[in-house]
């Protein structure tokens, strides 16, 4: 838009994202790779932060990832509707070796489109792909548990030990069929060697109508329209800001 | 499911949620359910369907675990239901206090969006007059004479000290604040009610001088922290999004959250054997939940208390006792109103934070919408008008997130005795002459006529328990969480306070010898969340 010149040019755009999926499907180890490039093969459920962020550089902009993992919340269907508020995009994850996985994300996908923002940019994500590859030495070099043959047996990959692994239980195709006809990205990724996930988040990037976000930043639509919690601050009052500034400290 | 938690804690409340999530984050294992399908409780912000749904069951009284009762909706409510987040218990928060605290502690201060309430006004036969909040106010002021100027300087200075030792209030500290007014300050009627209504928020004329003084130097020292304004108004309809971030916190530091499901049976073992001390002595069963949760503590919203003396193996006679009442209005309005003259335009508006263009300095800023102000009817002003106290009305525009554009939110609230659900004072009857008045009143004059959509009415009870009641059953390991104050400035603020006395009991009822050292928010760790590394 024309008005570039006003806004905090310096700042990226942030981009509110959200993670669904089923339980263990892989949610916070696909965000573990691409915040930090680790993959922890006894990750424990949740994530133990609000949100991470992570900027994303494109070609021509760089945008910033304020990545909302589910902590848990979903299990029993009890996601408080500020999970959803102003999110711009989602990951719906499901484990490519579960077939009721896919079913899950399908109705996450529904819920996205009842609950959240009518413009978010949804992929699906079919995790643990690594689990369904034949295990090439080569393959992934990246996150070798090698230093720790202990932590390598306990992986639930230690089915890829015994090399036969675990078979696949969703056809690329299927979600592929699936996520054309319901109009999402699609990706195969693994936390654990890393593939398609900065792919998966590059993706969404691209996808993503920063020039609709930066014009609803900078004035009027605030409701409505997508506009991350970054514009909503730069109206509102930010808490921690003003606070620190506050000398005359008298904080009960 | 591992069934068993350390804490399970029922109701969703704000208090409530701060506690879950303080107990989450110094490691105790946490179960948080509410039966309602909505996080929040009594202080929910709602869909208009989920409103609409919450009033239906209040009406019908179905075994409902809330405080609302006798509601009634006129008009259509807006389909587009997911447009507005009305709140059950519209407030403004001081800039300082424990919730403000709470939440920059928490981390929950990252989560929201906070705007300034934008002014205080109050109504009288001639119309609509602003409340100064400073001494700079006052001494702008064009309505006041210069002697009732001194005399508002002298008494905002001794409000604003240390009161508590002065000889001014020695003895006086429970006559009503009204009289102390007039006879301490010697301040005309007129003023004691602008006083006493739109600068102490008190709720009724008898309210009495030490808390009403309390709340003014709070609220004096609030105003400037953030801008001219005391108060801040959440966004996304208040605290009922605070509550949903504190159960974040709680969740993110592995709470477990179900909500939505009914409590079947609730059990309390009475202490059998007196050696051991770590025994799962409460059990609660959940609808579509197959294992049965056990805890070793309990924290239960007084809301769930009757619910629970259901259950004959509690052993627990509940009485609650309600002894005050308030009438509450929501209602949805086609139209903007229009900004009135606010703390922004009688200090000289500067740096803006809002990082739009500064609309000058002049004293009148008609073409921005109102996001939040507050509008006092003290008691008796509106001759129409049958509240027995004063009548506030809090107005959110589309700056607050809560209604969509070019729609306004107006909630009407007042304190009534022991009302009952008779036609002669029901909530409709109490407010509907005042939500006309505003109407009237906040017209813009040159724009469209302000159209109310929809509203509903409803009464929110304040039940009690008595701490014979709440001993015993703390000695079966429950904990009680009071209903909030309903006060419009305070009942954030209580929440916070409520929400880390129930910390501190738990963690003393599971043995913490410390737990009155322990902080409330041990410090976030630095940088967790602010990767600026490149992908
Ligand atoms: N082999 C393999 N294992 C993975 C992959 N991604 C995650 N895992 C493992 O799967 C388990 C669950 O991963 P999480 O990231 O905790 O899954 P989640 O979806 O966040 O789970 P919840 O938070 O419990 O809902 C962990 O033991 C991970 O190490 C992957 O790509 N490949
Ligand atoms: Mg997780």
């Amino acid at each position: 838009m024309a008005e570039s010149a006003s806004g905090p040019s310096d700042k990226s755009v942030q981009v509110k994202l959200v993670l669904l999926g089923e339980a263990a499907v892989g949610k916070s180890s696909v965000v573990l790779r691409f915040v930090s490039n680790e993959f922890q093969p006894n990750k424990e459920p949740t994530i133990g932060a609000a949100f991470l962020t992570q900027k994303c550089r494109l070609e021509d902009r760089v945008l910033r990832y304020e990545i909302w993992d589910t902590a848990g919340q979903e299990r029993f269907h009890s996601l408080a509707p500020m999970y959803y508020r102003n999110a711009q995009a989602a990951v719906v994850v499901y484990d490519v070796t579960k077939a009721s996985s896919l079913e899950k994300a399908k109705s996450w996908v529904k819920e996205l489109q009842r609950q959240a923002n009518p413009n978010i940019v949804i992929a699906l994500a079919g995790n643990k792909l690594d689990l369904v590859q034949p295990k090439s030495p080569a393959a992934d070099g990246t996150s070798i548990d090698g230093d720790e043959p202990d932590d390598a047996t306990a992986t639930p990959g230690e089915a890829g030990a015994a090399e036969s692994e675990v078979p696949r239980a969703v056809p690329t195709e299927e979600a592929q069929a699936y996520a054309q006809e319901a109009g999402l990205l699609f990706f195969e990724t693994s936390a654990k060697t890393g593939e398609g996930v900065v792919e998966l988040f590059t993706d969404i990037a691209k996808k993503i109508p920063i020039e609709h976000i930066l014009a609803s930043s900078r004035g009027a639509g605030r409701n409505g329209g997508p506009s991350g919690r970054g514009a909503a601050n730069q109206q509102g009052v930010n808490l921690e800001e003003s606070a620190a500034k506050g000398k005359d400290a008298c904080n009960c | 499911m591992d069934s068993h938690f350390q804490v399970i804690i029922l109701g969703t409340g704000l208090a409530e949620s701060i506690a879950a999530a303080a107990l989450a984050k110094v490691g105790l294992k946490v179960a948080h359910i509410d039966t309602n399908p909505y996080y929040g409780a009594d202080e929910a912000s709602l869909t208009t369907k989920e409103l609409q749904e919450c009033l239906n069951r209040a009406t019908e009284r179905l075994d409902q675990i809330s405080r609302l009762r006798t509601a009634s909706v006129r008009g259509e409510f807006p389909s587009a239901s997911r447009d507005y987040s009305l709140s059950l218990s519209p407030s403004v928060i001081p800039a300082r206090g424990p919730l403000i605290s709470s939440l920059i502690g928490s981390g929950v201060a990252r989560y929201g969006g906070f705007k300034l309430l934008e002014s205080v006004s109050v109504y009288s036969s001639d119309g609509l007059k602003s409340v100064p909040g400073s001494k700079e106010e006052i001494f702008r002021s064009k309505d006041l004479s210069l002697i009732d100027k001194r005399k508002l300087m002298r008494f905002l200075m001794f409000a604003s000290g240390e009161f508590e030792s002065s000889s001014e209030l020695r003895g006086k500290e429970t006559m009503d604040f009204g009289s102390f007014l007039k006879e301490v300050f010697s301040l005309d009627s007129q003023l004691t009610s602008v006083l006493a209504c739109a600068l102490a928020l008190c709720k009724s004329q008898c309210d009495t001088a030490l808390p009403a003084l309390g709340r003014i130097r709070r609220y004096l020292r609030s105003a400037g922290r953030y801008g001219a304004s005391p108060f801040l108004v959440g966004q996304y309809g208040g605290l009922g999004e605070l509550a949903q971030g504190f159960c974040r916190v709680c969740a993110v530091s592995g709470g477990t959250y179900i909500l939505g499901r009914d409590i079947l049976a609730f059990e309390s073992k009475s202490e059998s054997s007196s050696g051991s001390e770590e025994t799962k002595n409460l059990r609660l069963k959940l609808s579509e939940i197959p294992e049965d949760l056990t805890a070793d503590v309990v924290i239960s919203s007084i809301n769930y208390l009757p619910h629970l003396s259901n259950f004959p193996q509690t052993e627990t006679e509940v009485n609650l006792s309600t002894t005050e009442s308030h009438s509450c209005c929501i209602a949805l309005v086609d139209g903007v109103i229009p900004r009135l003259s606010s703390y922004e335009s009688a200090q000289a508006t500067e740096n803006d934070s809002t990082g739009e263009p500064v609309e000058g300095s002049s004293e009148e800023i008609p073409s921005r919408p109102v996001d939040a102000a507050l509008l006092v009817f003290p008691s008796g002003s509106l001759s129409s008008g049958k509240a027995s106290g004063p009548v506030n009305v809090l107005i959110n525009g589309e700056g607050t997130s809560s209604c969509p554009r070019g729609k306004s939110l107006l909630y009407l609230s007042t304190t009534t005795q022991n009302i009952d659900a008779n036609e002669a004072n029901n909530p409709e009857q109490i407010l509907r002459p005042y939500l006309e008045i505003t109407l009237s009143l906040l017209q813009s004059p040159s724009g469209e006529p302000l159209r109310e959509l929809s509203s509903a009415f409803y009464i929110k009870s304040s039940p009690t328990l008595s701490d014979t009641h709440l001993a015993s059953l703390k000695g079966k390991g429950i904990f009680v969480s009071p209903p909030l104050p309903e006060h419009i400035a305070e009942a954030g603020d209580a929440a916070a306070s409520i929400g880390e006395t129930l910390f501190r009991d738990v963690l003393k009822q599971l043995g913490n010898p410390d737990a009155d050292d322990v902080e409330l928010w041990p410090p976030l760790p630095p940088g967790l969340d602010d990767d600026d590394d490149m992908i």
